[in-house]
């Protein structure tokens, strides 16, 4: 059989099925459009295939057995209006108007969501009778890797199937690599360090005899001998004692610095790529989850350097040189030594297997907690609200056992395991007491050296002991590390190309064809198409959910589109440098939101230099320097989180003053003065109108009266704008513009926008005539 | 621009309305091209409808939501169905296919294998609709909790897969899924 032209005419369908259709009169190969899918409309799995020709659409399934229910659907083109897809739970489906009913065709799971999004759309165009054709190029899909085939989280982001992750721990010794010099330096100083702790039980065997024995067991003449041995024991005892101390101190020291020194840039560079990585990111974890694993996860890498100093691998290698040493005093005894080892290899094995999984369920409760902390606390004023406390302080509860539990059930198997663990140890040394005994007294060991090798024993099985815990502190520290190098790993879907072009913005904005939305199912805007000019002052105006604020996010690359180009100023905002990108566009967003600090902080947010003079400028135009005045603390005050503190209204006009300092090119105001009284409203937009001249604006607002001075206005319906025009032209339309108008001025029982503004006028008159005869 | 601009159609429903859909009231059948049709008594007839689970978490037998798809696309509930014992029999099974239909959730019955593979899950499992296997991010965004003992499971696709109740699962089933999403 031949192969395929596209995924979307792959006419190799079963011949049974082809039997079926030639039989109707129809043959398969004629087909322009031939797909499978993997579910039928019961959401079972079986093989329906869609069979698209000139001028009729049919779907057949597979059925075993069953002939006559092979052909589902059988339609001429004619009886189609139009084809699209809609989401399920967990799949979608492919749903056509046929006679003004939507009648759903076929299923899909969520694996080929893109491939049919791209089948409804050249369906469409078929049944409006437009030229459409199949071919290679419909198989290119950006979500899906090009060498595996496998789904990838967001168009460009890196396959982790052909993708080789270097192993963490290797990775994290890398780390070290810029303070290698140190690093080498410390390790060079635990080396030492141990030397030295292996000199005092040797010192002890030549006391035992050297000095001890002979005196014991001899008469006066060894005495003397004795004393020098003795004084030069001690003398050779207190020098170890000092060097060690130095030796630890500065050891202690360089570690603190490396360790210190690793976390602070841990810390610095996966806070840089979590501000780095897009909006959709965001939407995905929140602040809690993020905030543990900055601050607590990079403080796991610190805990790696002083294991490696003061814990396992210190304690790894003075076990292996005391092992040696042991061995040099007494093969036999250092055999059974070793006796338990095995035992307590194996079951550290186990240990490790079981106890991995219940140390992540400690961190997920601990980052689940300060989820729920973080959520309260922020809601505090829902909370106290609604009269909650209770409630809340049961849900804070039941996490906060949640990580009781969590940490008593690691702790628990912990204490289990460590004693039994030393017992094992114990058995290894009361085998040592006993034939090392029968050895002295068989005169094939000295007293010295049975002491030595016991003193030595001890320090074989203190760190052996700890070294069981290895396993637990690996583990925890591995999982950390993990995730933080996970973080480290996403690649930010909004991502600058190499050769991306820095730009002064004119403030031309063009959209070709634009289609996007959240998930693939369902786009949010639908084949989007306009230009602005620079300068110009559009206004867009739609129902809740249409795909404004969408729209404007486009703008500002806070997402990339599915399919078509935004351009600014003609070049496509791809091939932009995002910085400079959103440093020309200046927007106030739908939900104002502030910082902790003070006011003139918060307004010179983007603009850091900026002189008082400007600052007033801006929040005169605003309308925010009259109540900022009023303050104690004037611009100085001091706000809470989220601008607590301050009015709604007042908060939209300290973001709307702040996106004016920010001088942008580009002014988006998505609803910015929604919460402020309609007098305040007037002036804002009469000093938007002076200060916007030049700029390109596009306001969104739902009061519609602030939008009669745009040039034009953009009305929008269900992702796509279906009106464009100036407010004349569209009350002259009598389309849902005017229909909107009409509900509004209904509601606020004004006959019609324009006696408001007429009636505005004449009020302006009046005064002006009271104020001529006052003076 | 293309856009054609459409009248609206002007339903007699009234939105801001809770209306409970009894079998007195309205009549559930199959219309046109087998597309489900509600006719509402002294109302009209609203054709290509289909079903959807308003607490699919909390209460997922009752409150079921019948949706008008108009022909621009612009969905409309027609309304709810408290309980879907009280239609005849014909009625309720056509709601559960329309159900069915939208809910594309493969149900785990035995879990085979779980590893790490490229640094996904690897999930191999027997469902109610057959074998399959499957890769997940290992994320938490990826697993989350149905009720109170269950797992909603997407996979790279985000094709969903349901644990109903871990504790249904075998002791080397539930050892081997906690492993990785310990959650
Ligand atoms: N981050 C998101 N993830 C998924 N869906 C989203 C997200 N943001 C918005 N949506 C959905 O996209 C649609 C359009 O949202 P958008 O915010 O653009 O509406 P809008 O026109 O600005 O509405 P409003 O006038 O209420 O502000 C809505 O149905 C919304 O549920
Ligand atoms: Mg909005």
């Amino acid at each position: 059989m031949s192969v395929a032209p596209s995924q979307l005419l792959n006419r190799q369908i079963p011949e049974e099925l082809a039997v079926m259709l030639r039989r109707r009169g129809v043959e398969p190969s004629q087909a322009w459009l031939c797909v499978e899918t993997d579910l039928n409309l019961a959401g079972q799995f079986e093989r329906v295939f869609l069979l698209v020709f000139e001028r009729r659409l049919i779907v057949a399934g597979m059925a075993w057995g069953d002939q006559s229910r092979l052909i589902r659907i059988d339609l001429p083109r004619d009886n189609i209006t139009q084809v699209r897809t809609r989401g399920g739970v967990g799949g979608g489906f492919l749903e056509a108007v046929v006679s003004g009913i939507a009648v759903d065709f076929m299923t899909f799971s969520n694996g080929l969501a893109d491939t049919f999004a791209k089948v409804a759309r050249k369906l469409n165009d078929w049944c409006e009778n437009k030229p459409v054709s199949v071919g290679i190029e419909d198989d290119y899909n950006p979500r899906k890797c090009p060498v595996c085939g496998m789904t990838l989280q967001f168009p460009g982001d890196v396959c982790r199937r052909c993708a080789k992750q270097g192993a963490v721990l290797w990775r994290v010794i890398k780390l070290m690599k810029p303070y290698s010099a140190k690093a080498t330096l410390m390790m060079l100083f635990v080396l030492f360090g141990i030397a030295l702790s292996l000199v005092p039980p040797k010192l002890t065997q030549y006391l035992i005899d050297k000095v001890l024995t002979p005196v014991l067991s001899d008469d006066g003449a060894a005495r003397s001998d004795a004393i020098k041995w003795l004084i030069m024991l001690v003398a050779a005892l207190l020098g170890v004692y000092v060097l060690g101390m130095v030796v630890t101190m500065i050891r202690g020291l360089l570690s603190s610095f490396v360790g210190t020194q690793i976390s602070f840039d841990m810390r610095a560079r996966v806070f840089d790529h979590i501000t780095k990585l897009g909006i959709s990111y965001h939407d995905r974890y929140s602040p809690g989850q993020l905030m543990t694993r900055i601050s607590g996860d990079t403080a796991a890498l610190r805990g790696f350097v002083d294991q490696l100093t003061s814990g396992f691998l210190a304690q790894l290698i003075t076990v292996v040189a005391v092992g040696v040493i042991m061995f040099s005093l007494s093969w036999k005894l250092t055999l059974y030594t070793l006796a338990p080892a095995p035992l307590v290899i194996a079951s550290a094995v186990f240990f490790y297997a079981r106890v991995r999984p219940r140390y992540s369920r400690i961190w997920d409760a601990q980052s689940k907690l300060s989820g729920v902390l973080s959520t309260i606390l922020s809601g505090i004023r829902v909370v106290k609200a609604f009269g909650q406390e209770l409630h809340e302080r049961n849900r804070f509860t039941g996490s906060s056992e949640h990580l009781q539990n969590s940490e008593r059930n690691v702790e628990y198997a912990v204490w289990k395991f460590t004693p039994a663990m030393g017992l094992l140890f114990q058995l290894g040394s009361i085998i040592v007491w006993f034939v090392g005994g029968k050895d002295v007294l068989d005169s094939q060991l000295t007293l010295g050296e049975l002491i030595a090798f016991l003193g030595y024993l001890g320090m074989f099985y203190a760190p052996l002991g700890t070294l069981t815990q290895l396993t637990t502190w690996l583990t925890s520290f591995l999982t950390a590390a993990q995730r933080t190098f996970e973080i480290l790993d996403t690649r930010p879907d909004v991502d600058s190309s190499e050769n991306a072009k820095s730009v002064e913005a004119q403030g031309a904005i063009t959209f070709k064809n634009v289609t996007f939305g959240y998930n693939r199912h369902e786009p949010i805007l639908r084949d989007v198409s306009f230009k602005i000019k620079p300068g110009e002052h559009i206004g867009i105006v739609g129902k809740s959910g249409c795909g404004k604020t969408t729209l404007v996010n486009l703008i500002s690359r806070f997402y990339d589109t599915d399919r078509g180009q935004v351009l600014i100023d003609g070049e496509e905002i791809r091939n932009l440098n995002v910085d400079d990108l959103r440093r020309s566009i200046g927007v106030v967003l739908q939900e104002p939101f502030l910082f902790r600090g003070t006011i003139s902080a918060n307004i010179t947010y983007g603009q850091h230099n900026a002189t008082p003079e400007q600052i007033i400028t801006s929040a005169k135009a605003a309308n925010a320097h009259d109540f900022i005045a009023r303050l104690p603390l004037g611009y100085d005050t001091y706000i809470g989180e989220r601008g607590a503190g301050l009015s709604g209204g007042e908060r939209q006009r300290i973001s709307i003053a702040r996106a004016l300092l920010f001088d942008p090119k580009v002014l988006i105001l998505d609803e910015a003065t929604s919460n402020v009284d309609t007098e305040s409203e007037k002036l804002i937009q009469d000093a938007l109108v002076r200060i916007t001249s030049g700029r390109t604006t596009i306001a969104i607002a739902h009061r519609l009266s602030t939008l009669k001075n745009c040039d034009r206005i953009f009305v929008m319906d269900r992702g796509s704008i279906i009106e464009h025009g100036s407010h004349e032209e569209l009350m002259e339309q009598k389309g849902l513009y005017y229909r909107l108008v009409k509900i509004q001025t209904e509601l606020s029982s004004e006959p019609s926008i324009d006696v408001l503004t007429a009636e505005d006028e004449e009020e302006k008159e009046k005064n002006a005539k009271k104020r001529k005869t006052k003076s | 621009m293309t856009h054609t601009i459409q009248e609206p159609e002007t339903l007699p429903i009234d939105p801001t309305q809770i209306r409970f859909l009894t079998p007195d009231m309205c009549q559930i059948h199959l219309g046109a091209h087998d597309a489900l049709h509600v006719t509402v008594k002294n109302e009209r007839i609203y054709g290509g409808v289909y079903a959807t689970r308003i607490f699919p978490v909390g209460h997922p037998g009752k409150f079921i939501s019948l949706i008008y798809i108009g022909p621009d696309g612009k969905e409309t509930e027609v309304g709810i169905i408290r309980e879907l014992e009280e239609f005849p029999e014909k009625a309720v099974q056509l709601i559960q296919e329309s159900l069915q239909r939208r809910y594309l959730v493969r149900n785990i019955s035995k879990i085979n294998k779980v590893g790490l593979k490229y640094g996904f899950i690897a999930f191999e499992v027997v469902t109610d609709k057959g074998p399959s296997e499957f890769f997940m991010y290992w994320q938490h965004d990826k697993a989350h909790d149905y009720g109170v003992n269950g797992k909603v499971l997407l996979d790279v696709d985000d094709n969903r897969y349901m644990i109903a109740d871990i504790d249904q699962l075998s002791a080397r089933e539930k050892a081997d899924f906690q492993r990785f999403i310990y959650w």
